[in-house]
């Protein structure tokens, strides 16, 4: 019988299988998603969603579900290693903590000492919970140099929020009647936004999607799907501005106490004529005024634009675009619109002020060179507080305007670059490099010393959540091999570097008390024994209208249409009216007539973190091309067949994948895989002039077919 | 206690959690040959406009008279009296197939060595008051179990 239970993992003191909490940190780092863990002997051997956790609610994405996996691959980092062959060559030897720890202190230190504290890059990829400690640390190190991830996603968006409304806003999907799913499909990748996008259909409302792709969101809940082609929606965006004005629609009092640029932005948008924006975007103008009317009709409409908006050479400025049809409307801090959203702790909003900012900051050092991207992306320097990493590999071959000598690189991934193959080539430079992640990567591969890390399953984590919650988990199972997290190992950078940093040397106990000192929570034991979600004492809900009655973090201290702010860079071309970039990449469209899309989420991924795991890769042929039916044909290409898609930068070879989810004209892939990795063939001259994004979601390719 | 599923095509979009969720349950690993109890797929049907995009979970639905139980020559397959689940015991199996040629739902499987292996319903957990694996997992909520 015993045999049977324990076979069918059934939790009880007869199989001795318990079930122990955890935090899935595989992505979402703004809504954690709760697990259950079925442990027998420290083993984890099944997960499911937290019954009671608030938000994922005892559901989990296919990537949760897959974290079992994740933990026990055979990819894991296990010991620390000392590499003794070429750098790239993966051949090391394993050595102690101490002296691994030694070895990174001493040469950060030499490097520090011969080139100044800037000369050490301080990179934080996925995920993001240790962040602050890190950028803490580069900070106390003596640099501005902390780049992340986020150099290549979503920082963008936080910008062109910050831009317009001097904040971070969050649309309000269940108080809408009308949403815009704008570039967005968030059934797929984010399943507690996918199920408020459900709810609310099936509550009523009316979804509109804009998404040149047939979107799980288009197939299954639009009420009405534009298609634009790629990369052409701000034409249709300012024209729809420009019907609103011109009909009447604005909301004038609205604009005249809140809003910044009216008549410069009037004047652009008059350019943006409906016929303009049906030639652009291909959809005839009587969809577009059903829209801008749909969207008009009711004062509880909105429009949710998706990160991938801003992934594109004129990204920032489009979503900026997207923005503003919710200002002249006065669609802002009103139910079922935008309100500003206050991040807690790591992305997570926990209804109350900590003092995460002050942590990172209290130690930012004064006078030092300026960080990586501060001479071509100024903007990005107003609204962001890292380097910008889209810059690093130039500055690291060119050594202007200083060289770079040291890299620290937790959780890189190179892949997220553009030329990745480029990018990680030219990590060669570095006189020395180590490297901290949960399995052996190409970058691990260039390190001196690399440093195996735990995963979320083996630490304790605190995170706020839901705009009150806080839980603080224990380690659910002892770790694999010898491995450390994170903070460990850069408290333990900090001691034997000497940098007298008294609370980053104390740890992550003291620096969540720390950060969390607003919450209002008198006794961080009991939470942390407990381990299970609390609503933070100080947990206020949002005052609807308080934004508005209060003065915006902007130049004008209004929403500003028009930015100020960019206004300050008249020598970088940059123009502070949201108005279409003429072209978007120079490549010949007769040799390159393809519009390439890549990195738009499928369910069974997030980047490369998943790559390894075959219960998720099992799931989708991924990588494919995906390309239309009628193309293929021209092109004499048949379902699975090889083909090469090719850029002005390089080629990769995948097979293709027939499906109408992609217009004429345009194909799609995912990125980060080692076979085929879309991001090695984007030419990292396609950047964002404002926010320094690569142009992911739109750049050129041809497609031929392999010669067998 | 009816013992069946129910699918909610409505709700499904071939995230695949569901055959992860099988994976994780029933110790399947893709790389040993396995494969899952549920699958997902994607259907499309037209072009341009008029393109219709399904997205399916498929797995034993353990159908009331269940085609399976009376097409296996060797008896493999019964209904459960407690749960009303198809369950099977493959020690007799003889690598015919005549169950999967049944089935209308492809939902039996088999291994390198030709011996049938099916869902369950994860009759186990049924019978402690658990949900199955899949049903437990979907996050939207496209599979139910009754």
């Amino acid at each position: 019988m015993n045999e049977q239970l324990l076979k069918a993992k059934i939790p009880g003191e007869e199989t001795g299988i318990e079930i122990r909490h955890s935090l899935c940190d595989i992505c979402m780092p703004g809504m954690p998603c709760g697990l259950d863990l079925y442990v027998k002997d420290d083993k984890i051997l099944k997960v499911e969603g937290w019954k009671e956790f608030p938000g994922n609610k005892g559901k989990l994405c296919v990537k949760g579900a897959a974290s079992r996996e994740y933990q026990y691959s055979s990819a894991r980092l296990t010991q620390p290693l000392k590499r003794i062959g070429e750098r790239g060559s993966g051949q090391f030897e394993p050595i102690s903590w101490d002296e691994a720890l030694d070895i990174c202190a001493e040469q950060f230190l030499k490097i520090k000492e011969q080139y100044g504290p800037e000369a050490v890059v301080w990179n934080c990829g996925y995920s993001k919970w240790y962040r602050p400690w890190l950028h803490r640390l580069t900070h106390s190190f003596g640099s501005l140099n902390y780049v992340t991830e986020s150099s290549t996603c979503h920082c963008a968006e936080v910008m062109s929020y910050n831009c317009v409304f001097g904040s971070y806003m969050r649309p309000q999907i269940p108080a809408a009647k009308v949403v815009i799913a704008w570039g967005s499909n968030p059934l797929v990748n984010k399943i507690n936004m996918g199920k408020n996008l459900m709810q609310f259909k099936e509550n009523g409302g009316t979804l509109v999607v804009i998404d040149p792709r047939l979107t799980q969101a288009a197939e299954k809940l639009s009420d009405i799907h534009l298609r634009p082609r790629i990369g052409t929606d701000g034409y249709m965006a300012n024209a729809m501005a420009n019907y609103i004005i011109e009909k009447g629609y604005i909301d004038q009092d609205f604009i005249d106490r809140y809003v910044h640029g009216f008549e410069a932005y009037k004047e652009m948008v008059s350019h943006y004529t409906l016929e303009l924006a049906e030639e652009k975007t291909g959809i005839p103008k009587e969809k577009i005024v059903e829209v801008a009317e749909l969207f008009v009709s009711a004062p509880n409409t909105l429009v949710f634009p998706g990160n991938g908006l801003t992934h594109r050479v004129d990204g920032f400025n489009l979503h900026r675009s997207v923005l503003s049809i919710m200002v002249i409307t006065g669609k802002v801090d009103r139910p079922g619109t935008y309100s500003p959203v206050q991040e807690t702790l790591c992305h997570g909003p926990g209804g109350f002020r900590g003092r995460e900012e002050e942590f990172i900051n209290d130690v930012k050092p004064k006078d030092c060179k300026p960080p990586i991207g501060k001479g071509h992306f100024p903007l990005w320097f107003d609204y962001i507080n890292e380097a910008q990493g889209t810059d690093l590999a130039r500055q690291l071959r060119t050594g202007d305007p200083y060289p770079l000598k040291g890299l620290a690189a937790f959780g890189m991934n190179y892949k997220m670059f553009p030329e990745s193959d480029a990018f990680l080539e030219s990590l060669k430079e570095f006189d020395f490099i180590m490297a901290t992640d949960i399995f052996h990567t190409k970058v691990c591969d260039m390190a001196d010393i690399v440093l195996p890390a735990k995963t979320f399953f083996e630490k304790g984590e605190a995170k706020c959540f839901s705009d009150r919650f806080v839980v603080w988990t224990k380690p659910a199972v002892p770790a694999v091999g010898d491995c450390r997290d994170d903070v460990e190992i850069i408290t333990e950078l900090a001691k034997r570097m000497r940098l007298n940093d008294e609370l980053l040397e104390a740890g992550y106990d003291a620096g969540i008390r720390y950060m969390l000192e607003g919450s209002g929570i008198t006794d961080f034991d009991a939470l942390h024994e407990s381990g299970e979600p609390i609503v933070a004492p100080n947990a206020k809900p949002y005052v609807p209208g308080s934004y508005l009655a209060s003065e915006k973090n902007t130049i004008s201290g209004k929403i500003e249409l028009y930015s100020e702010t960019i206004a300050k860079y008249p020598d970088y071309g940059l123009n502070p009216l949201p108005a279409c970039a003429e072209q978007q990449d120079d490549a010949d469209i007769q040799d390159y007539p393809f519009t390439i899309m890549t990195g738009a989420r499928i369910s069974n991924a997030i980047h490369s973190r998943t790559t390894g795991i075959s219960w998720l890769r099992s799931q989708s042929k991924d990588p494919v091309i995906k390309i239309n039916p009628k193309d293929a044909e021209q092109l004499g290409i048949k379902e699975d067949e090889m083909v090469f898609v090719i850029t002005e930068v390089g080629r990769i070879r995948l097979p293709a994948m027939l499906t109408e989810e992609y217009a004429e004209g345009e194909v799609g892939m995912y990125h980060g895989f080692d076979e085929a990795n879309a991001n090695s063939i984007l030419p990292e001259t396609l950047l964002d002039p404002y926010s320094g994004f690569p142009a992911f979601k739109q750049f050129r390719c041809r497609i031929e077919k392999e010669e067998v | 206690m009816s013992g069946r599923f129910q699918f909610i095509p409505e709700r499904c979009i071939n995230c695949g959690t569901c055959s992860v969720a099988c994976m994780d349950q029933n110790d399947l690993y893709p790389e040993k040959g396995d494969v899952p109890y549920r699958r997902c797929y994607t259907v499309e049907e037209g072009h341009g406009e008029e393109t219709k995009i399904h997205y399916l979970s498929s797995g034993c639905m353990h159908c009331v008279d269940a085609p399976c139980i009376s097409a296996c020559p060797s008896g493999c397959l019964y209904k459960d009296e407690e749960t009303q689940l198809t369950l099977y015991d493959a020690s007799a199996c003889v690598g015919c197939r005549l169950c999967l040629e049944a089935c209308p739902f492809d939902a039996l499987v088999f291994s390198d060595d030709g011996v049938m292996a099916k869902c369950d319903g994860c009759a186990e957990r049924v019978k402690h008051g658990l949900l199955p694996a899949c049903v437990c997992a979907c996050p939207y909520d496209a599979l139910q179990f009754e």
